[in-house]
């Protein structure tokens, strides 16, 4: 009997195999190694009762098949990094936050998540949201995680912890939520982050925390 | 779009689960996490952890010199206790950078 070896790396979709997955990108020995350690590693941990081995061998290979990821990863062309100092006392700062997590309201209309190009555009989410009317369409990642608690892609109520406890001057107003899976219209994301920053200037905003997704 | 909210005068620190994209892209700011992919503030309903990587990324802030820093936070995924963390953290207070 043939087994094709990619066929064994068909994980479900889920957080948990989000990164595992991207090993297909290799060549197939090094597919068959981390099957092959994996299987070693699972009996000896049944024996041992230890699974730390079979941990840090998932892990080391998550680590594999990101950098295989990232090397045949498009990205727009980078030069020097823009640097805005940061020389005030964070207890007298205005924070927002921003989410890439395709995070709405449920009265605002949803990403276009299927368009081929993406979708370039914003949601503002203001600091009053509640679980209840968030919906979130992406396709990109494993979106039960927010559907759940919005906290885990964009951390309002935590600001908002650290804004009562005075770690913070203030959570802003108004926070943004993108879409993250823009392939190619770099431009036109540019475009609509240069309004979010217009409208964070605008509102006095100091700083702004990105939640990737 | 760190780089543009960067180059309006906004600074700002982008929580990240993918070491090669910073990489590549070039935040001005990052705090890598080693977990999944969507999941930047951490497990499901874990609040305590969300605390703590949202602490972090606002440390980044405050104590980043350099364009294109890049810090990666030790948790390891579903093996932290983030609830003894934050009290670590209450208990011994930091002083500003």
């Amino acid at each position: 009997m043939a087994i094709e070896t990619r066929d064994l790396l068909r994980s479900p979709r889920g957080a948990a195999f989000s990164k595992i997955g991207y090993l297909r990108a290799l060549p197939e020995e090094k597919v068959v190694e981390f099957l092959n350690g994996l299987f070693r590693l699972a009996l000896e941990a049944r024996e041992s009762g230890d699974w730390e081995a079979v941990v840090a061998h998932i892990e080391q290979w998550e680590g594999a098949a990101l950098a295989a990821l990232g090397a045949r990863m498009q990205a727009p062309p980078v030069d020097a990094v823009p640097w805005a100092p940061w020389e005030r006392p964070l207890g007298s700062a205005t924070i927002a936050l921003i989410t890439t997590g395709g995070v709405h309201l449920a009265d605002q209309p949803p990403f276009n998540f299927q368009a081929e190009e993406g979708d370039w555009s914003y949601r503002e989410l203001p600091r009053t949201l509640v679980q209840e009317q968030v919906r979130v369409a992406h396709n990109g990642y494993d979106i039960s995680g927010p559907q759940q608690d919005f906290n885990w892609v964009f951390p309002l109520h935590r600001l908002l912890e650290l804004e009562r406890a005075g770690r913070i001057g203030h959570a802003a107003d108004v926070h943004y939520s993108f879409m993250g899976r823009i392939p190619t219209k770099w431009a036109e994301l540019q475009a609509a982050a240069g309004e979010v920053a217009e409208k964070l200037l605008a509102a006095g905003v100091h700083a702004a925390v990105i939640g990737s997704t | 779009m760190a780089r543009v909210l960067e180059e309006a005068g906004i600074p700002t620190v982008q929580v990240m689960m993918f070491e090669e994209m910073g990489q590549k892209v070039r935040p001005p700011r990052v705090l890598h996490v080693r977990f999944p992919f969507g999941r930047p503030f951490g497990e499901p309903g874990n609040a305590a952890q969300q605390r703590v990587v949202l602490e972090d990324a606002l440390r980044v802030l405050e104590t980043a010199r350099e364009p294109g820093t890049v810090v990666t936070a030790p948790y390891r995924w579903r093996r932290e206790d983030y609830g003894a963390i934050l009290a670590q953290r209450a208990a011994t207070p930091t002083a500003p950078a």
